[in-house]
C-alpha cells in the first residue's frame, strides 16, 4: 500500500471529503469494470458503485490495513452488486433444482477449447450484461472471483447443484454467443 | 477455491479481468450528496459547503437589517407626517400667553436669522468655520449685549426690524464684517441648516399671526455675562439644540465647561412625539461623533412605539407572504411494523386576511423518511446439542458388578433456519399544497392567535428505496421477502393548527405554528388481499417569517 494510499485512507477515516473524492477518483473506474459485470447496464452498474462507495466510505475504520486495499475494496463491490442482484435470484433459481443432470454438469466442465480468437471488451462484457441474473451472477463469482460452488452455494444461499446448473447454463449461452461471432467473423467493438 | 479450467473461462478472464470504466460526471456528486445527507441525520455538519452556511447568515443579517431600518424609519416618520402640522396648527390657535413660549423660541431663531439682507445673500449656511468669526465677533459681544437690551421689539414677521439687533455689527472693521457674514447671520429660511430642523417650524411662525415679542421677554430667556465675551457661533449653535430636558442639560453643562457666554434655556413645548422625531434627528453623526470624542455620548433613546407599530392594517383586509421551515414527527404503522419518523418541510404560503378570519395557501416541499421491512430467511449452522462418546470402559475394582465409562462431550452442530426482521431506510420527497382557513382567536399588542385547519394535498416528487444489504458472518441467506408495501403517489392530509404571529414593524413579522396531521388514508398502496392499515398521523411546528403586504 502507497503512502498516498494510506493518506486517503486516513483522510476518509475523519470524514473528509476531498480525502473520498480522491479516493472516488483512483478506484472508480475499476470498480465500476467489476459492477458492469453483474449489472444489467452501465446505469445499474452506477448504482450499485454508489452503493459500494457509500458502504466503503462508512465501513472505512474496519480497515485493518493487513491485505491489500483494492482487494478489499473489490470485496465490498461484489457483495454489494450480489446483495443488489438478490431481489431478483428466487424468480431465476426456482426452476432449476429439478432439471440438475449430474453428468451434463461433469461434462460442461471439461468443454472443447475454444478457437483463438480476439474478442473486443466491450463484446464480451455486453454478452455477460445480457445473461440472466442468476447465470451472470454464478459466472462472475466462479470465473472471476474464483469462488468454488460450494462457496457460491453458501454465499447465495443456494444448493451446489443449482450453482453448478447455472454456470452451465452460463457456458452454453456464451459459447452459442462466441460461435456465433467466430462464424460471422465480426469482431467490430459494436 | 476452484481449481478447474476452462476455455471459455479463460477467454473471459483475460478479456475482462482488468476491464475498467469511467463513471459519468454526475456519479461523484450522486455520492457526495447521499454521504451529506447521511451526515446530516447524524448531525455531522463537517463537510456542509459553505455556501450552504453564508446564504442563511447573509441572510438572517439582511433580514435583521430590514427590520432595523423599518424600525428607525417609522420612529423618524411617523411624528413628522401625522402629528406634526396638528402641532404646529395648534399651536397657533393656543392663548396668547402659550404662544408666547412658543414664539420666544422663535424670537431667539428669528434674532440670529433677522439680519441685513444684503450680508445675508453672502452668508448662506452656518457650519464649523465659525469658529473664526465668533472670535471676532467675540470681541464685540459686550455692544450686542446692551443693543439687546435697549431694542424695543422684535417681530417674527418683520425681519426689517430685527435687523436693528445687528446692526452694531455693521460697525465692526469691514475685515471683520466680512467673515462674519458668511458666518453668524444668515437669511430666516436658511438659518437652520446648521442642523436642518427648525425651517419648517421658523417659516410656520413668521407665517403666523405671532405677536412681536417684547425684548424683557427675550431677557427671561437669554442671560449674558455682561462682563465676558459673547460667543455668537455659540449662540447660533446652541440655540436650536436644545428639545428635551436630557439634551437641554447636557448642553448648559457642556456651555459652561467650555466657558461658553450665553447660556440658552428653552421653553419650547413641543409635544413628545415631535420630540422623538427630532432627538433622533439630532443624534446624527456628527453630533454623535463630537459627544463620543468629548466622552458625553450618550445613544439616542428609541422607543419602541408599539402603539404606532401595531399593524393598523390588522383592522382591515391585507394579504400576508409567509415562508417557514418545518420539523414534523408521524406516525406510521406498516405490516410488519410501526415507528415515528421524521421528516422536514419547508414553503411559502399567501394569505388573504380580514380583521377576523384568514384564507391561506401555499406551497411546500417536504423530505420524509420511512423504513422498509425485510423478513430475511437464513441457515446458520449452530450447535444443536451434544452427546457422549465412550472413549471406554472399565471395571469397578471396589465393587465388580459396575462399570466405569469413560466419556467425552461432543457437541452437535447443524445448519439452523432463522428468520430475521431488518430494516432500510427509505427517502421520499413530496410537493405538498396546503390550503388553510383561520379564525383570529386573539390579538394583544404586536400578538395575534389563529386557529387554522384545512387539507393538504401531497404529490410524491422523488423516491429512494434502497434495497436491503444483509450480511451475516458464518451464515447463509435463503432468501429476503420484502413486507414494504409501495407508497402511494398522492395523499390528503388534515392540517390543525394554531398559528402564533409577532409582529415586528408594520411589515414584518415572525410566525410559530404548530400542527396536528392526520391522514384521510394510509400512505401505501395496499392490495384488497392485505390488511387495512392504520392513517399515519404527526405533529409539527412551522417556523417562519411573515411579510404585510
Amino acid at each position: 500500500m502507497t503512502e498516498v494510499d494510506l493518506n486517503i485512507i486516513e483522510g476518509c477515516i475523519h470524514g473528509k471529503r476531498h480525502a473520498q473524492n480522491k479516493l472516488f477518483k483512483r478506484y472508480a473506474p475499476i470498480l465500476l469494470g467489476i459492477c458492469m459485470r453483474y449489472a444489467r447496464n452501465k446505469t445499474e452498474a452506477e448504482d450499485i458503485l454508489q452503493e459500494s462507495f457509500i458502504k466503503i466510505y462508512s465501513g472505512i475504520s474496519g480497515f485493518r490495513g493487513e491485505g491489500s486495499f483494492e482487494g478489499w475494496l473489490k470485496r465490498i463491490v461484489v457483495n454489494t452488486a450480489i446483495t443488489h442482484n438478490k431481489q431478483f435470484f428466487k424468480h431465476y433459481f426456482h426452476s432449476d433444482i429439478e432439471e440438475i443432470d449430474e453428468t451434463q454438469i461433469e461434462h460442461e466442465e471439461q468443454t472443447e477449447a475454444l478457437p483463438l480468437v480476439k474478442i473486443p471488451q466491450a463484446r464480451l462484457m455486453a454478452m455477460i450484461q445480457k445473461l440472466p441474473e442468476g447465470y451472470r451472477t454464478v459466472f462472475n463469482l466462479y470465473v472471476f472471483e474464483q469462488y468454488s460452488h460450494q462457496e457460491i452455494a453458501d454465499f447465495m444461499g443456494i444448493s451446489v447443484n443449482t450453482s453448478k446448473s447455472q454456470l452451465m447454463k452460463a457456458r452454453r449461452v456464451l459459447i452459442k454467443q462466441i460461435n456465433q461471432i467466430i462464424e460471422n467473423k465480426d469482431f467490430s467493438e459494436d | 477455491m476452484k481449481t478447474e479450467k476452462n476455455s471459455l473461462d479463460e477467454l473471459f478472464k483475460a478479456g475482462l479481468d482488468k476491464f475498467t470504466e469511467q463513471p459519468s460526471r454526475n456519479l461523484w456528486r450522486r455520492i457526495s450528496w447521499n454521504l451529506l445527507r447521511k451526515e446530516i441525520i447524524h448531525f455531522n455538519f463537517s463537510n456542509i459547503p459553505s455556501t450552504w452556511i453564508t446564504i442563511p447568515a447573509t441572510a438572517i443579517v439582511l433580514i435583521s437589517l430590514s427590520i432595523y431600518i423599518f424600525n428607525t424609519s417609522e420612529n423618524d416618520q411617523l411624528p413628522q407626517t401625522s402629528q406634526i402640522p396638528e402641532t404646529i396648527k395648534d399651536q397657533k390657535n393656543l392663548p396668547e400667553s402659550d404662544q408666547q413660549s412658543y414664539g420666544n423660541d422663535n424670537t431667539i431663531a428669528g434674532q440670529t436669522g433677522q439680519n441685513d439682507p444684503k450680508e445675508s445673500e453672502n452668508s448662506p449656511e452656518i457650519n464649523d468655520d465659525n469658529a473664526q468669526s465668533a472670535q471676532l465677533d467675540a470681541q464685540h459681544s459686550h455692544s450686542l449685549t446692551r443693543q439687546i437690551e435697549t431694542t424695543d421689539a422684535i417681530t417674527g414677521a418683520e425681519p426689517e426690524r430685527s435687523v436693528s439687533i445687528f446692526q452694531q455689527k455693521n460697525e465692526l472693521p469691514a475685515s471683520a464684517s466680512s467673515t462674519r457674514d458668511g458666518t453668524a447671520f444668515e437669511q430666516p429660511e436658511e438659518k437652520t441648516t446648521d442642523t436642518g430642523l427648525l425651517t419648517e417650524e421658523h417659516q410656520d411662525t413668521k407665517a403666523s399671526p405671532v405677536s412681536p415679542v417684547k425684548v424683557e421677554e427675550d431677557k427671561t430667556m437669554i442671560e449674558t455675562t455682561m462682563n465676558e465675551p459673547v460667543n455668537l457661533a455659540r449662540i447660533s449653535t446652541v440655540s436650536i439644540l436644545p428639545f428635551t430636558s436630557d439634551e437641554q442639560r447636557l448642553i448648559e453643562s457642556e456651555n459652561q465647561g467650555l466657558g461658553a457666554d450665553v447660556l440658552v434655556r428653552s421653553t419650547t413645548k413641543f409635544p413628545d412625539a415631535m420630540e422623538s422625531g427630532k432627538v433622533q434627528s439630532l443624534h446624527s453623526i456628527n453630533h454623535s461623533i463630537n459627544y463620543f470624542l468629548r466622552g458625553r455620548y450618550k445613544p439616542p433613546k428609541r422607543e419602541f412605539q408599539t402603539q404606532t407599530i401595531k399593524n393598523q392594517k390588522n383592522k382591515f383586509s391585507h394579504i400576508t407572504l409567509t415562508t417557514y421551515v418545518s420539523p414534523e414527527i408521524t406516525e406510521y404503522a406498516r405490516r410488519a411494523s410501526t415507528s415515528t419518523e421524521k421528516s422536514f418541510s419547508g414553503g411559502i404560503a399567501i394569505g388573504y386576511n380580514n380583521p377576523k378570519y384568514l384564507i391561506e395557501g401555499g406551497i411546500e416541499f417536504s423530505c420524509v423518511y420511512d423504513l422498509g421491512d425485510f423478513m430475511v430467511n437464513l441457515k446458520t449452522y449452530d450447535s444443536i446439542g451434544f452427546y457422549q462418546y465412550i472413549n471406554g470402559f472399565t471395571i469397578d475394582p471396589e465393587n465388580p458388578g459396575n462399570i466405569i465409562y469413560e466419556t467425552t462431550e461432543i457437541g452437535v452442530w447443524d445448519s439452523i433456519p432463522h428468520n430475521s426482521h431488518q430494516q432500510t431506510c427509505n427517502q421520499y420527497t413530496y410537493l405538498q399544497i396546503p390550503i388553510m382557513f383561520g379564525y383570529k382567536a386573539m390579538e394583544s399588542g404586536n400578538f395575534s392567535a389563529y386557529v387554522k385547519a384545512g387539507p393538504s394535498f401531497s404529490i410524491m416528487l422523488t423516491k429512494e428505496e434502497p434495497a436491503l444489504n444483509f450480511y451475516q458472518q458464518g451464515a447463509s441467506v435463503n432468501s429476503i421477502e420484502n413486507y414494504s408495501s409501495p407508497r402511494m403517489t398522492t395523499n390528503i392530509q388534515l392540517l390543525v393548527s394554531l398559528g402564533l404571529r409577532y409582529q415586528l414593524t408594520e411589515n414584518m413579522g415572525l410566525v410559530a405554528e404548530p400542527y396536528y396531521r392526520q391522514y384521510l388514508r394510509t400512505v401505501y398502496d395496499t392490495t384488497p388481499l392485505e390488511e387495512k392499515l392504520k392513517n399515519p398521523f404527526g405533529i409539527g411546528v412551522r417556523a417562519g417569517i411573515l411579510y404585510t403586504f
